[in-house]
């Protein structure tokens, strides 16, 4: 699982940005909460499932469980912008 | 249509996006530019600057105080650009590049994208306003001083003291 090359991840008057470069994703500008940022950085490191969860785990105060479903969403959010690679 | 950040927020995402090789689509306020830029309405591709910077380039810069204007190119002096906006009439003299950050390529109108560099009116359009700029701001001899040297000719008479 990888992101499209070509982003920005910024913080700019205290909101996170990223912003897609491309042409094909032009204009793609969402914010993301803290939570939104740590997971983003852990996927763009090429980082997988396991070891998103496992560091997910390790840094937040939650269970297995919901932190898996908000690995899943998050990619999914992902997904369905266009950001992630086929 | 969503969040408006200030440019001084936006400048280092700007600089970022344009050292990545990328263009950045920026909505500026102010009628200074008008009637290319319409505030509220039009936007500018912004791409990053050209080796040459000529008259008729329109340029993202900031300027000393650390207000950002998007102003035409009129005219090179040695090192330094003699600014106006198309809407203006006062030359701003001293921008170095320096001070640039960026050149404008391009417009989003309507929905509708134009490359400057792709458009014949667009190019009339500019060498029509350099000329018009630099016109209206040749130098004027004052009327005091003309009156002066008419007098001194003795073409006009001095008043009796």
């Amino acid at each position: 699982m990888k992101i499209k090359s070509g982003f920005i991840l910024k913080e700019i008057a205290g909101e996170n940005i990223l912003m897609f470069l491309t042409p094909e994703l032009k204009n793609k500008v969402i914010t993301l909460n803290e939570t939104g940022v740590f997971l983003f950085n852990l996927i763009s490191e090429g980082k997988d499932r396991k070891e998103i969860l496992d560091a997910f785990l390790n840094e937040y105060d939650i269970d297995e469980a919901t932190a898996d479903a908000d690995i899943t969403k998050f990619i999914s959010a992902l997904s369905s912008i266009g950001a992630l690679e086929e | 249509m969503g969040k408006s950040f200030s440019m001084k927020d936006l400048e280092p995402l700007i600089r970022e996006t344009l050292e990545k090789g990328f263009t950045f689509t920026l909505m500026p306020r102010g009628t200074s530019m008008l009637p290319l830029i319409r505030e509220g309405l039009d936007s500018v591709i912004l791409s990053p600057l050209p080796e040459d910077i000529r008259p008729g380039d329109v340029i993202l810069y900031k300027r000393d105080d650390g207000k950002f204007v998007l102003h035409r190119v009129i005219k090179k002096v040695n090192d330094t650009y003699t600014m106006c906006g198309d809407n203006q009439v006062l030359l701003e003299k001293g921008i170095m590049r320096s001070h640039m950050i960026a050149v404008a390529t391009g417009i989003i109108r309507d929905g509708e994208e134009t490359a400057f560099s792709e458009n014949e009116e667009y190019a009339l359009y500019t060498k029509k306003i350099v000329r018009e700029k630099i016109s209206k701001n040749r130098f004027t001899v004052p009327k005091r001083a003309v009156k002066k040297l008419l007098k001194k000719l003795h073409i006009i008479k001095k008043r009796k003291a």
